[in-house]
């Protein structure tokens, strides 16, 4: 959502986030909804803060029972009768949402499962190389299916033997014959495409979607909501009937939440739970509707677009992994591709990946160099790799712009530092993480000698954001250019220089080498060279051409970029980093990042186009 | 509108917020403003930017005069702020000119108890050296149980979330070019 969409808000919600004090740039827009045009501004916190102070509901809860106070609304606008007799919300969610589509007969509610929906897993422990799996109590989510009407179409079983594949099985399950690669991968992703789901127009059906979500949310009573929140029957009522009255055909409620709800274990669900109920209202896609998601950093929105992320490629692209059936790029499109929506692209969004990664050496006959790009094996995310690193099974760490000496479960985070053979931190300061060995708190107190400290630490001074050039994606993905204003001082460079320059020695020390193993780096196209002399000269990459290969262009014609994402193709013809960034550098001089076109009066938005 | 020198004292409350006060009060600052404004930046150059603190993307301009950056304000044609900052976007200034700010390459060899100040070239080469050495010795093709996977878990990258998308490609890149897949950031947390 944009934050500024919230000034045409009738109500805003915000619950687990100080926004007055986080976000006080965009706090103005719900402000001068609330001040400008009436609006009802309402905070659910388990502190009263400035956010609070200005709210014309401030509702208080316990800290973690976010779920049983959306819980509550659901339950409560589900009975009310104006959302059962308002057409609005009737035509909303039978056209806009899967209220009306029948769900499988193996699925089991939690109230009919001992407390766990169907398809609990049991935690298997993962592979001897990497026991650390975060992944228990994971679902399987294959009886949480529609029920499907058989399929009649003959078309799509000719276009699956096309493809060198057994069609499906009357079961539904993928048998696979033979995993010949592509492309084209077209009859690939019709292959994967099921039956519609049978669906219930009238809503009534008891395996309905709509119906499942009553009898799921029937426990939340206000009683039960009082009781486990802690907040006063009244006031969570209000709340309630303000969100009520403030939706529909002519009015939008809006969401705003931050790390008070996704710091939580369950975190997703209270998302999820929150985007439940804007559904059921018919807020979303309209103005002054939605969730807004306060992100709490500069470009925190682009670290998971593009991902420095260990569970996913580019785009949200699934990592290649071990655990799955990921042996071939035939087999990952299979298993990950969604053969509806827009994600039925996916093959061409892989291929202009992995075109983005090995250039020429990547081609169709070698699976686009698909084998020589790693495969996770487990949970390799912060806390497990702490942990490792703490046994002793990490040796070496690139830390740049963080500080884990300071963050969670430090005193373990730093006991794992003191087992490393190296650590490189690239920042702004040289702070605990870089020091660990001389100014961690046990070092001080004497318990822990620097002199039994065997990591090997590398400090480089960071160049601040006016003395780079670069790309921001804001929490809203509005991605943003700022310009060099001022040389660095001193050793002080860009991060961008630091990864470059590593690289680039890395390419040279595997260069002359023949092994299997050294083909994914000696083939990694890694050619950044600046434009500017000068700029060359100190060793910084362009930019301009970084974001020229997360945009995508023609591989037989590198200065022809691609004008989006549509454009891509499946067969090696485009070369794509990131599909999801594509259009963002449409051609050769024009970058849309860059642009600093403010909004015509009265045209809010305008300067997107 | 007029102020009795005893008001004017009330809604000055000191002489810091003396400006503000008057501003307050309704008092139109806008000429003496705009000359302060006019002499700090007279003779300035004006690069757009970007506020590196959260995630609402105020834009912001940076004034430098012969290089050296003087002033940071926000950029009125942003829809996101329209000129406005918050307190710690009003103070990016001094991430960038700063007497605490370190500015060389420091090295701390294993087991010793100071840095000691390094040539950037050299702790770079000693980097990749390091980053090569861990890569190969630790590198695993296939696991026990026959699956490829051309990876290792021994080197640990770890980024923030207030860096450019540019460093974030090229750093999952060369990483998974190497076949390092512990990548993470503190989007994570």
């Amino acid at each position: 959502m944009y934050p500024r969409s919230m000034e045409d808000s009738d109500c805003v919600v915000i619950m687990g986030s100080n926004m007055a004090e986080n976000h006080p740039v965009a706090f103005r827009w719900p402000m001068k909804a609330k001040v400008e045009h009436g609006a009802t501004l309402i905070h659910v916190d388990p502190r009263f803060t400035r956010t609070s102070a200005v709210a014309d509901i401030y509702a208080p809860l316990r800290a973690g029972t976010d779920i049983a106070f959306l819980g509550g609304i659901i339950r409560h606008i589900l009975g009310s009768e104006r959302w059962n007799t308002d057409p609005f919300f009737r035509t909303w969610v039978a056209h806009y949402t899967n209220a009306a589509a029948i769900v499988a007969d193996d699925y089991r509610d939690a109230e009919d499962n001992d407390g766990v929906f169907s398809g609990l897993m049991e935690y298997t422990g993962g592979v001897p190389e990497w026991p650390y799996n975060g992944f228990s109590q994971q679902y399987d989510d294959r009886s949480w299916q529609y029920r499907r009407t058989p399929m009649r179409d003959q078309g799509r079983v000719a276009a699956t033997a096309q493809s060198g594949e057994s069609p499906r099985t009357p079961s539904g399950t993928q048998q696979p014959a033979v995993t010949r690669s592509g492309p084209p991968f077209d009859p690939l992703v019709r292959s994967l495409l099921r039956p519609p789901p049978e669906r219930d127009e009238t809503l009534q059906d008891p395996r309905c979607v709509l119906q499942i979500v009553r009898r799921h949310f029937d426990r939340y009573t206000p009683e039960m909501v009082e009781r486990v929140t802690g907040c006063p029957r009244d006031v969570f009522l209000r709340v309630a009937d303000t969100i009520l009255a403030n939706s529909g055909a002519d009015r939008t409620t809006s969401f705003a939440y931050a790390v008070a709800w996704t710091q939580h274990t369950n975190g997703p669900q209270i998302i999820g739970c929150c985007a439940l109920l804007q559904l059921l209202l018919g807020n979303f896609g309209r103005p002054g509707a939605g969730i807004m998601a306060l992100r709490g950093h500069a470009s925190i929105q682009g670290s998971t677009d593009v991902p420095t992320l260990y569970h996913s490629i580019h785009g949200y692209m699934p990592h290649p992994t071990a655990l799955k059936r990921h042996e071939t790029l035939h087999d990952y499109l299979s298993s990950e591709t969604l053969p509806t929506g827009y994600w039925a692209n996916m093959p061409k969004f892989v291929v202009s990946y992995l075109k983005s990664m090995y250039g020429d050496a990547a081609t169709a006959e070698n699976d686009f160099g698909y084998d020589w790009h790693p495969r996770i094996f487990g949970d390799h995310s912060h806390l497990p790799m702490f942990i490792a690193m703490h046994e002793g099974k990490v040796r070496g760490m690139l830390c740049v712009g963080q500080n884990p000496a300071t963050s969670l479960n430090a005193k373990l985070e730093r006991e794992a530092l003191r087992r490393l053979e190296w650590l490189v931190v690239k920042d702004n300061w040289v702070h605990e993480t870089a020091h660990f060995w001389k100014t961690a708190p046990e070092v001080v107190a004497g318990e822990v000698k620097p002199e039994d400290i065997r990591t090997e630490v590398f400090f480089f001074p960071a160049a601040q954001v006016a003395e780079t050039e670069g790309t921001f994606t804001n929490t809203q993905r509005l991605l943003q250019t700022h310009f060099k204003a001022a040389e660095a001082p001193g050793d002080c460079r860009t991060d961008a220089w630091f990864t470059y320059q590593l690289g680039k020695r890395l390419k040279r020390l595997y260069a002359e080498s023949q092994l299997p193993r050294d083909r994914g780096i000696r083939n990694l196209t890694w050619e950044y060279e600046h434009e500017d002399p000068k700029e060359r000269a100190m060793g910084e990459p362009s930019a301009l051409k970084i974001l020229k290969e997360m945009n995508g262009y023609y591989t037989a014609e590198p200065d022809r970029h691609v004008a989006g994402f549509a454009d891509l193709k499946d067969d090696g013809s485009t070369t794509c980093a990131s599909w999801i960034y594509s259009g963002v550098f449409p051609a050769r001089e024009r970058n849309l990042a860059a642009s600093k076109e403010p909004d015509p009066p009265g045209q809010r938005g305008a300067h997107l186009k | 509108m007029e102020i009795s020198r005893r008001e004017l004292f009330r809604f000055a409350g000191g002489g810091a917020s003396a400006l503000g006060g008057l501003a307050a009060a309704g008092v139109s600052l806008a000429p003496a403003a705009a000359r302060a404004q006019e002499l700090r930046i007279a003779t300035a150059r004006v690069t757009p930017s970007v506020c590196p603190f959260c995630s609402v993307g105020c834009a912001t301009l940076v004034h430098t005069v012969n290089g050296q950056i003087v002033n940071i304000e926000g950029d009125p044609r942003s829809p996101h702020n329209e000129g406005t900052l918050c307190p710690k976007g009003a103070a990016t200034f001094q991430l960038h000119v700063n007497p605490n700010r370190p500015t060389q390459v420091l090295h701390r060899a294993p087991g010793a108890t100071e840095w000691e100040v390094w040539d950037l070239e050299r702790a770079m080469d000693r980097v990749a050296e390091l980053v090569k050495q861990t890569r190969d010795e630790t590198f695993i093709e296939r696991l026990q149980n026959g699956k490829l996977v051309n990876a290792t878990t021994a080197v640990f990258s770890l980024g923030g979330a207030t860096l450019d998308i540019e460093w974030n490609h090229l750093q999952q890149k060369l990483m998974r070019g190497l076949g390092i897949i512990a990548i993470e950031n503190q989007a994570r947390i």
